[in-house]
């Protein structure tokens, strides 16, 4: 989209022109969503955080200073409302186990390209409070102390929230790297059973001819 | 290494996630909300103006209650003034503008001062004789007396022959004029006695009463009805004290408890909720009470996903919500008795009320098929809806003693404004039990 062509549905959005209101959502759908999806627990989580970081977008539009892109703009506000997201709704899920936060050895990761489907699942799996902070740090690129202030936790427990999200993930990418094996317990399966029939077949064979 | 690892890992992340804009379609589902949310941002604006329209309408009933109140006392005095004015003749206001108009300056501007100074001795040396003569209802025997009067010194000589002395007033007017004077001057002192003993900082007043009834009293009346005029006078003196004493603002103090039905639109689906209160009322005139306190409500309801609309939507495969909120629900409300009898008495009455959400608990529920287990979340201190529900009540007392009554109070609440994370439209309705502490008669008894 070129720039006036934005300037001109910004202008139409403060007008509260509802075709231009779409327009501009579509246009910015996919990569509101792309923040979304990695901050939420699953798609319906994200689409709700979406559509209330537009509505923000929406409603603040008259704020947005024209001299920054369009699309920073956007993008924070759309990390903002996860954060908020997970911040006023997400209480009782946190606090569960952070105490035992420890620094686990970790494996070299196995040499793999994932695919965008799988990494995102991974991440959804997460709980809340890893995930937000896995995303602020891995990748927002936040320290431990902004993320402190960002979230009102301490930055010990940004920490270990962060080694539990990275120990959670590897895992996860480590387990998905097995999948051939256990295809080969199939196998093994299908072996057993193949076995198991012919030994059945030759005893009725058997039967048949006395 | 570890650090090493560390990195690896979230490069991954950060690469695989990283330009993903490119993976996710459109989809027109989520416009859909998305409209939803923009009209419901509209609605909400509409629905701030429809609270500020309803507080504007209390505000405006309680200023004119008050208003009524203050102004309502001060309408008693002047009535006071009004009802001897008014009693001593139908044609005073002739009088009135003929005097100032057609009298020379100086025996007018004489009238009232000295009349003021002088009617203590006015009743002492001039009684007498102006009874006599108003008794013998004769004009001009009358007009002599008065004459005669007029030549004693240190009486109210001075003003009656300004009035006699004005070379405007034509010869019936004068009599007229005398006669009055002869026929008002005992109930007239009667009247500056009463004023004096019961209220004497109105003593400015008397010397416009004096020049209003001097001037008013045209028809003469014979000395029976001057004195049932002012037994009659005396009587609404004291009536009109007694009632200022009465509608004295008074205070009560009540504890109510409440046991009452909560639902989202409608009440086929309730649920039992529980309130413990403290009223403080001010009864501002007889049957206007102005009231305000503090109630802690526990507000259980159920609802579907169509009453329920979060910030945060949940997801469509929700089933119910099951929702619990403890409140601080501080009313303002107005009522007006409609009704006393002996110790029972009925008032209905309707306000704003304020809910102060100390607590909200909520459980999402979803469907078999999704295989999620309930959601539970938990809200503290977040939400409140000043002047967001409207109160409409009947209140039924029935006195014990002077200080104490039953209070039994059927109500029912009906939010302006969507209540708590959900915004649901929470409606109650119940009964309120309570005692009623009069504090007013309390002071008054001492």
């Amino acid at each position: 989209m070129g720039e006036a062509e934005l300037q001109q549905l910004i202008a139409g959005c403060l007008n509260h022109s509802r075709k231009d209101q779409k327009m501009l959502y579509k246009a910015f759908y996919g990569f509101a969503m792309s923040i979304c999806l990695r901050y939420a627990g699953n798609r319906y989580e994200a689409s709700e955080i979406m559509n209330q970081g537009f509505l923000k977008v929406f409603t603040n539009l008259q704020k947005y200073d024209t001299s920054r892109p369009f699309i920073a703009w956007v993008g924070r506000i759309m990390m903002n409302t996860s954060v908020d997201y997970y911040r006023s709704n997400l209480k009782l899920s946190l606090n569960d186990d952070l105490d035992a936060a420890e620094d686990i050895g970790h494996n070299e990761l196995p040499d793999q390209k994932l695919k965008y489907d799988d990494l995102i699942a991974m991440v959804q799996q997460l709980p809340n409070a890893y995930r937000t902070v896995f995303n602020l740090f891995a990748i927002e690129g936040f320290s431990h102390e902004e993320i402190a202030e960002k979230l009102n936790i301490s930055t010990g427990t940004s920490k270990s929230n962060l080694f539990k999200a990275r120990e959670k993930l590897k895992n996860m990418v480590i387990n998905s790297g097995r999948l051939p094996d256990t295809s080969a317990g199939n196998a093994q399966h299908t072996i057993v059973a193949i076995g198991a029939i012919s030994i059945s077949m030759s005893v009725l064979i058997e039967l048949i001819m006395k | 290494m570890k650090e090493k690892s560390e990195n690896k890992l979230d490069q991954l992340f950060r690469d695989g996630i990283s330009g993903a804009e490119d993976h996710i379609a459109f989809r027109e589902e989520d416009w859909a909300s998305m409209e939803q949310l923009l009209d419901k941002k509209s609605d909400r604006k509409a629905g701030v103006f429809r609270i500020m329209y309803y507080a504007a309408g209390i505000a405006a009933l309680l200023l004119l209650a008050i208003g009524l109140y203050f102004f309502g006392n001060g309408d008693k005095n002047n009535q006071v003034k009004n009802n001897l004015q008014s009693k001593n003749g139908k044609n005073h206001p002739t009088n009135i503008t003929a005097q100032p108009g057609e009298s020379n300056p100086s025996s007018h501007n004489q009238l009232p001062v000295q009349a003021d100074s002088s009617v203590s001795n006015a009743t002492n040396n001039g009684q007498q004789q102006l009874q006599a003569s108003s008794a013998t209802n004769g004009l001009a025997k009358a007009h002599h007396q008065v004459n005669g009067m007029g030549h004693r010194p240190g009486t109210t000589t001075a003003p009656l022959q300004g009035v006699n002395n004005n070379p405007v007033v034509n010869g019936s007017d004068k009599l007229a004029i005398n006669n009055s004077l002869g026929n008002k001057l005992q109930p007239l002192s009667a009247n500056v006695d009463t004023i004096t003993d019961h209220t004497p900082k109105r003593t400015d007043n008397t010397s416009n009463k004096i020049q209003n009834n001097i001037a008013g009293n045209t028809a003469p009346p014979d000395t029976a009805t001057t004195d049932k005029l002012t037994t009659q006078e005396r009587k609404q003196m004291l009536a009109v004290k007694t009632s200022a004493i009465k509608n004295r603002p008074q205070f009560s103090i009540t504890v109510l408890a409440a046991s009452d039905a909560n639902a989202v639109s409608n009440f086929g689906h309730s649920q039992t909720g529980t309130n413990y209160g403290l009223q403080l009322s001010l009864k501002l005139t007889r049957k206007l009470t102005v009231s305000t306190g503090a109630a802690y409500a526990i507000k259980p309801y159920s609802t579907g996903l169509n009453g329920y609309s979060p910030a945060y939507a949940p997801p469509s495969f929700t089933t119910n919500i099951q929702a619990n909120c403890k409140v601080l629900d501080i009313p303002l409300n107005l009522s007006y008795q409609v009704y006393s009898k002996g110790n029972n008495a009925l008032s209905l009455g309707s306000g704003l009320s304020s809910y102060f959400m100390l607590k909200e608990n909520y459980r999402y529920d979803y469907s078999a098929e999704s295989g999620l287990d309930p959601k539970y979340i938990e809200i503290r201190n977040q939400n409140k809806h000043l002047f967001g529900v409207l109160n409409v009540n009947a209140n039924y007392q029935r006195k014990i003693d002077s200080r104490f009554s039953i209070v039994v109070q059927p109500y029912l609440k009906l939010p302006l404004t969507g209540i708590g994370n959900g915004k649901v439209d929470l409606k109650s309705t119940g009964i309120a039990l309570g005692v009623n502490w009069n504090i007013g008669s309390a002071f008054g008894a001492k």
